[in-house]
Order: structure tokens, then sequence, then C-alpha cells
């Protein structure tokens, strides 16, 4: 475990205050998403959200013996994120496995909030990904006028699962910016998200770091490859627009526990993601990179932490 | 009795002896399994021939042709029909597979002999074209299969795409192998039915590239 | 001297997988199903007997100096006489395990137990370690195989439970197997009372 070295910076921000501002950002996003998704995309979330909610509370009742900690919000931000990865057609019982596998496994394992090693809704996504991948990949279409179907709806490939497949079919720039593509119901609209990272910088949520260093690093990764000309090489504002890049690189990857501490360690990181996803989209066989490029540089973090350490009060440098 | 002491001639007696007398058991044993190990390669690699061709098939001698593995074979009414060997890029590795068309050049079925594909997945190889996308009866006359996502019939498999295209790629090239080895074989196997054998084919792939023209 | 101590001191006390933590490669690659953890466990067992035994009873011929070298020779053989076997009686089980079966020679367990146990006992008391170790080890990995194959397919030993679209994929893959073993070893030191 490292602790930074004092003296430590007291300020008046809690848990429950940080994760409320995070939901209070996610709200443009959600909004979108109810308006192309309808029906669907409130059932995922509900469903998602109670299962979260349950699931922290079972365990810290019956396993850890702790008092309730549900007021922190910590598994309600989990559930919604973890609902936001999703899409919006996908059966009850997958959504309930990802929220038992996103709290028990990705946090509650660990010993709870503070603890875990990997942003528990990315894991749970990243298990229902690997584990239902039929299911996962299937996405309804936005906008189809149809407020009440949740699992019948019709479906369509991403852009990026189609790219992967050698098949480019360019969307609209508008219908990026505004949400009007398959995908995650939370990911699909680039104003929305981009909305949520002004209000989270406004509010000192966050900073600019990660988020920041992510999309440089993608757009500078894959612009090199569209201007070298590679196999099926598309724009890179098309790469930034489209796929769980802006939902990840501000909302996930920026968690609290899971990235580095310092500045420079933030730097690092962000452009370790931006790199993995962009290779994992280029050359994997996954058309979407982001959750496991993130997953990868959590593991890296504490790596990160012993060797960019702040400089201790006071310290004068050795020359 | 004592335990030895580490003197050289101590290490090299013993080391050499064990080494001798464990040589000696596994030459026993290869000697007493080998029969047992080709019986049983060769039982899978006939039962997955029996498998592929029209029921009641006599196979022939193998075959190379192109580096491939062809077992001609006559169908009971004499004509010639063959199982051929390909081997295709999955997802995972190589997959080899065994498929076998009867004398119209029609698909009669095929086996799965080696594969690494993932578990869940690619992995349904086995069964998914016979059971949910039933790829038996498919015509070499009427061109390449292609699974429906690059506008063939096939429903691939479902989240196993390049598995699936690995398996058309094989299937491909195995009807293509099929009609050289026909010319070639047909010949010899039965002369009187090569006509037979051969015209309907030939012909329908002639309209086949004419439509396509148009 | 008591031989029932040394069957059930590997069987539970000492079991190789959920307390030594030993063998970890052919435990999480070979247990994609209940079946294959069995055979897999089955033929360690029988390759871990036949080195106990021999080995103990050698022991005096082979010099302090040599024996590693000795018990690599003996556990190599005996490996690739059961390879030579299984292919011959049981060509199915041996596809599926495949590259795991030679890897036997380099199981700790084997290499382990015959330095630690056969060295030092009698060849009985050295045949009972081997029979509780190996059974230890067969069970340890038919369990994990089982909760995979379970939650993966919604099979146990191939009898359907459940129907496979519901089967949660990951624990038949990789990953799966880290997490079930994870958990297992978890709940066995709980029950063990291990803090």
């Amino acid at each position: 475990m490292i602790v930074s070295p004092s003296p430590h910076i007291h300020n008046n921000d809690s848990v429950r205050k940080d994760m409320l501002n995070v939901l209070i950002a996610l709200i443009p996003a959600y909004m979108v998403a109810l308006y192309y998704f309808g029906f669907g995309a409130l059932c995922v979330s509900l469903i998602a959200i109670a299962s979260c909610l349950l699931c922290e509370w079972l365990i810290q009742k019956f396993f850890l013996k702790k008092p309730c900690s549900l007021g922190n919000c910590s598994a309600l931000l989990t559930g919604v994120l973890l609902s936001f990865n999703l899409p919006s057609n996908l059966d009850w019982w997958i959504v309930v496995i990802g929220a038992f596998v996103a709290i028990g496994i990705g946090k509650m394992t660990f010993g709870g909030l503070g603890n875990n090693p990997f942003n528990p809704a990315l894991v749970g996504r990243v298990f229902l990904l690997v584990s239902f991948p039929a299911q996962m990949t299937t996405w309804p279409r936005p906008l189809q006028g149809c407020w009440m179907r949740y699992t019948d709806a019709e479906t369509g490939a991403t852009f990026l699962s189609k790219l992967n497949e050698g098949v480019i079919e360019l969307p609209k720039y508008t219908d990026m910016l505004l949400g009007n593509i398959g995908g995650s119901f939370g990911e699909v609209s680039a104003i929305a998200l981009l909305i949520g990272f002004v209000y989270l910088l406004c509010t000192k949520t966050i900073t600019w770091h990660i988020p920041v260093s992510i999309i440089v690093t993608v757009f500078a990764f894959t612009g090199i490859y569209y201007l070298c000309g590679g196999n099926n090489a598309v724009s890179p504002c098309v790469h930034l627009l489209t796929g769980g890049l802006l939902l990840g690189s501000i909302f996930m990857a920026t968690d609290y526990v899971t990235s580095p501490m310092t500045k420079c360690g933030q730097l690092i990181y962000g452009i370790g993601i931006g790199v993995i996803t962009s290779v994992i989209r280029l050359w994997g066989a996954y058309p979407e990179g982001m959750s496991f490029a993130i997953l990868i540089m959590n593991a890296v973090t504490p790596l990160i932490n012993h060797y960019v350490q702040p400089h201790r009060f006071g310290e004068v440098v050795k020359k | 009795m004592k335990k030895l002491e580490s003197t050289f001639l101590n290490m090299f007696l013993s080391l050499t002896i064990i080494s001798l007398v464990a040589g000696a058991g596994l030459a026993l044993v290869k000697n007493f399994t080998q029969p047992k190990i080709d019986e049983a390669d060769r039982k899978n690699l006939e039962d997955a021939i029996a498998l592929v061709l029209p029921e009641g098939a006599t196979v022939g001698e193998v075959q190379q042709v192109d580096g491939k593995n062809i077992y001609p074979a006559t169908d009971t009414e004499g004509k010639f029909c063959a199982a051929i060997e390909v081997e295709t890029d999955g997802f995972g590795g190589k997959v080899k597979m065994m498929v076998g068309f009867d004398a119209e050049g029609t698909l009669v079925d095929y086996s799965i002999l080696a594969s690494s594909e993932t578990p869940g997945l690619g992995a349904k190889l086995d069964t998914w074209f016979k059971e949910r996308s039933d790829i038996r009866g498919a015509k070499i006359a009427d061109g390449e299969v292609k699974v429906s996502k690059d506008g063939g019939n096939y429903d691939a498999i479902t989240a196993a795409t390049i598995s699936s295209r690995a398996f058309m790629v094989g299937i491909n090239d195995a009807m293509n192998t099929f009609i050289t080895v026909q010319s070639t074989f047909a010949g010899t196997a039965t002369e009187t039915t090569e006509p037979v054998a051969e015209q309907p084919s030939d012909s329908t792939l002639t309209n086949q590239t004419e439509e396509a023209q148009l | 001297m008591n031989y029932i101590k040394p069957f059930v001191n590997g069987l539970i006390k000492e079991n190789p997988t959920f307390v030594l933590m030993l063998g970890m490669c052919p435990t999480l690659g070979t247990t994609t199903s209940a079946l294959n953890g069995m055979g897999m466990g089955l033929a360690t067992m029988a390759v871990l007997i036949c080195t106990n035994t021999l080995i103990s009873a050698l022991k005096k011929l082979i010099p302090d100096a040599v024996r590693i070298p000795c018990y690599i020779v003996v556990i190599a053989a005996f490996v690739t006489i059961l390879e030579m076997f299984m292919k011959a009686y049981v060509p199915a089980i041996y596809a599926t395990l495949g590259l795991f079966i030679p890897l036997i020679v380099v199981n700790c367990i084997v290499l382990g137990r015959a330095e630690a146990f056969a060295a030092k006992n009698n060849p009985f008391a050295s045949f009972m370690d081997g029979l509780g170790i190996g059974l230890g080890f067969t069970c340890a990995l038919t369990i994990i195989g089982a909760v995979r194959e379970f939650l993966g397919t919604g099979c146990i030993f191939g009898t359907t439970v459940f129907p496979e679209r519901f089967g949660i994929l990951i624990f038949v893959l990789a990953p799966g197997a880290f997490l079930t073993l994870g958990y297992l070893i978890a709940i066995i030191n709980k029950i063990r009372g291990v803090k």
C-alpha cells in the first residue's frame, strides 16, 4: 500500500459528493439513450442498478458483516456505468449476472470500495462480453419509434464491428455527435458525454489529464495509421466519436480508486490506455478495445504509483 | 544396506543403469502399444472418411494432390466420389477437416479432424453446419459457398465469424480440389460413367459464369 | 508405522491443489470439464504412485549428488509409458488432454513428493502418499472441472442441467479457470479456518 507523503490537503469532498457529481454528469448521456433506445435502455439500467445495490447489500450484510455502505452511492454509480456499457436489448438475466460480477467479483472480493484494483463496472462488462459474445454484440438500431419494445428490437452491427470485418460504412458526423448510431446505450452520443466532461471539470471532480491524454493518444495513433494508408484506415475523428472511447476515458478511466495519484502518472496511464485501445481496434480480434485497455492499465496503476511519486514537501532535489 | 556414497563411479553407474532400464522398459511398452495406437489412428480416419462419403462407398488408396490427402472411392453404383482432407486457418490455429463429395459434386458431409477453435464459439463448427445452417447437399456447380455476411447462403456461427469464414475457405478449397481430382481419377476409376458425372457440373458451371457476366 | 496417515494427509491436509498450490499449470489448463479434470488427475495419480514407490525402493542405490537426474529419468519414463497407453486405449481423452500429459514430467507435485516423501520413507508408505496426494489432486481437478463445466455449459459430466444458452462462456475459457480456482481456495480456507 502506497500512501503519498504528507502534508495532505484536506478538503470537504466526501466520496458521496464525488459519486453524485459523476451521476449528474451522466444525466445528458442517459437522456439521449432514453430518446434513442427508449424502454430498453430504461429497463437495462434499472435492472443493473437494482441488482448492484442488492448484491452490495447482501455481501455487506452476510459476508463482511459491516455497516451498510449503500449511502456512498458507489454501487449506484457502478450499476449506472455498467448499464451504459450494455446494449439496450440485453436479456434481463445477463444484466443481473453482470451486476453481480461487477460488485461481487470486481469490488467486494477485494474488500469493498477503495481496495478494488479494477474498475468494477468494467469487470462486469468484460465478463459479459467474453461470456455472452453473441448477445453482447447485437446492438439495437436507434430511433425506431418503438418506445415500448425491450428485447425484440431490430438489431445491427456497430460501425467498429463492421470495420473489424473489413466493411467501411461511415456514419454521418452529426449522427455520431448526437448518438443516432448503434452501440452500448450510454456511449453513442459524443455531445452528451462531453457536456458531462465539462461539468466534471467545472466541479473539480476530475482533472483533465486522463481523458485528454487518452483522446490525444488515440487521435495521434489512428491518425498516423490513417496517413500511412493502413488497411481499412478511417479518419481519426471517427475513431474518437465511435465506440466507448469518450464514455470510457471520461467516466471509467478516471475512477479514483483505480487510476494513478499524480498528474504525471495519470498522463502515463492515459497514454497507455490510448495506445492499447488503438492497437486492439486496428489489429485485434475484438472491434472495440476501450474496456480491455482500461482494465490492463488499472493493473499497471500500482506500478505507476510506485515509480511516479510526488516530491516530498520541502525536499531538496539531489544533484 | 547403506546408502551409496556420491563417488564418481557410483554416480556414473547408478545413473547409467537407471537410464538403461528406463530405456528398455520404454522400448518394450512401445512395441506393445504401437499396433494399438496405429489401429486407433486408422479407425479415426476411416470413421471420418466413411461419414463424409455416400453410404456404401468403397474407399481406394490414399493419393496426394497439391499436398492434400485425397481418398478416392466408388459409390454403390460404381461412380467416382472422394473424401478430401483440407486445412484452413481458423481463429485459434489450423482447422483440419475431411470433406466428401458424391459423383454429382454434391457435398455429402464433413468432419472436423482437428481444431483449436474457442470452445463454445468456433468449436461449434463440428455440428453448426449440419444442425443450424446445413451445408450438406451444397453443389459444386452452384459456385463458392459463403457465409451470409459475405452474401452467401449459410449463417455464420453467432459471434464466430472468423471460424465460419475459415470453414467456408476450407470447403471451397475442397470443392476446387474435387474438380481437379474428378477429371484425373474418374477416367481410371470407371470409364463409362465419367461423362455422366462430369457433364452436369460442367454445363451448370458455364451457365453460372455466363449469368455472372450478364 | 501408520500407513493411513500419509494417505489422509495427502488427500486433505496437504491437498496439492487447494493447500500446497502445486501443479497449477495442468490445474488451470485441463479443467474445462469434469471429465477432463478427472482424466488429468487420474493420469497424474498413476504416475505419482509408480514414481513414489519406485524411487522409495531405489533410494539407497541413488547417490545424493545425482538424485534429481535419477528421479527425472524415472518420472519421464513412467510418463512416456502412460502416454503410450493412453494413446492406445483412450485416444479420445488423450486428444483433449494432449500436451498436458507429457508435461506431467515437470509437474512439481511429482518431483516434489519424490524429494520430500519417497526419498525418506519406505516404499509402502510412499505408495500410500502417492495414492493420497494423487487422489487429492484428482478430486480437486474434478471439482474445478465440474464447477467450470456447470457454469460454462450447463452440464456436469456431460449431463445437461440447464440449457447451454444460459451458460457463462468465460468459465470454460482460461480466465474462468483462475476465477474458479481462486474462489474454491477461498471457500476451502474458510472451511479450514485459515485466517
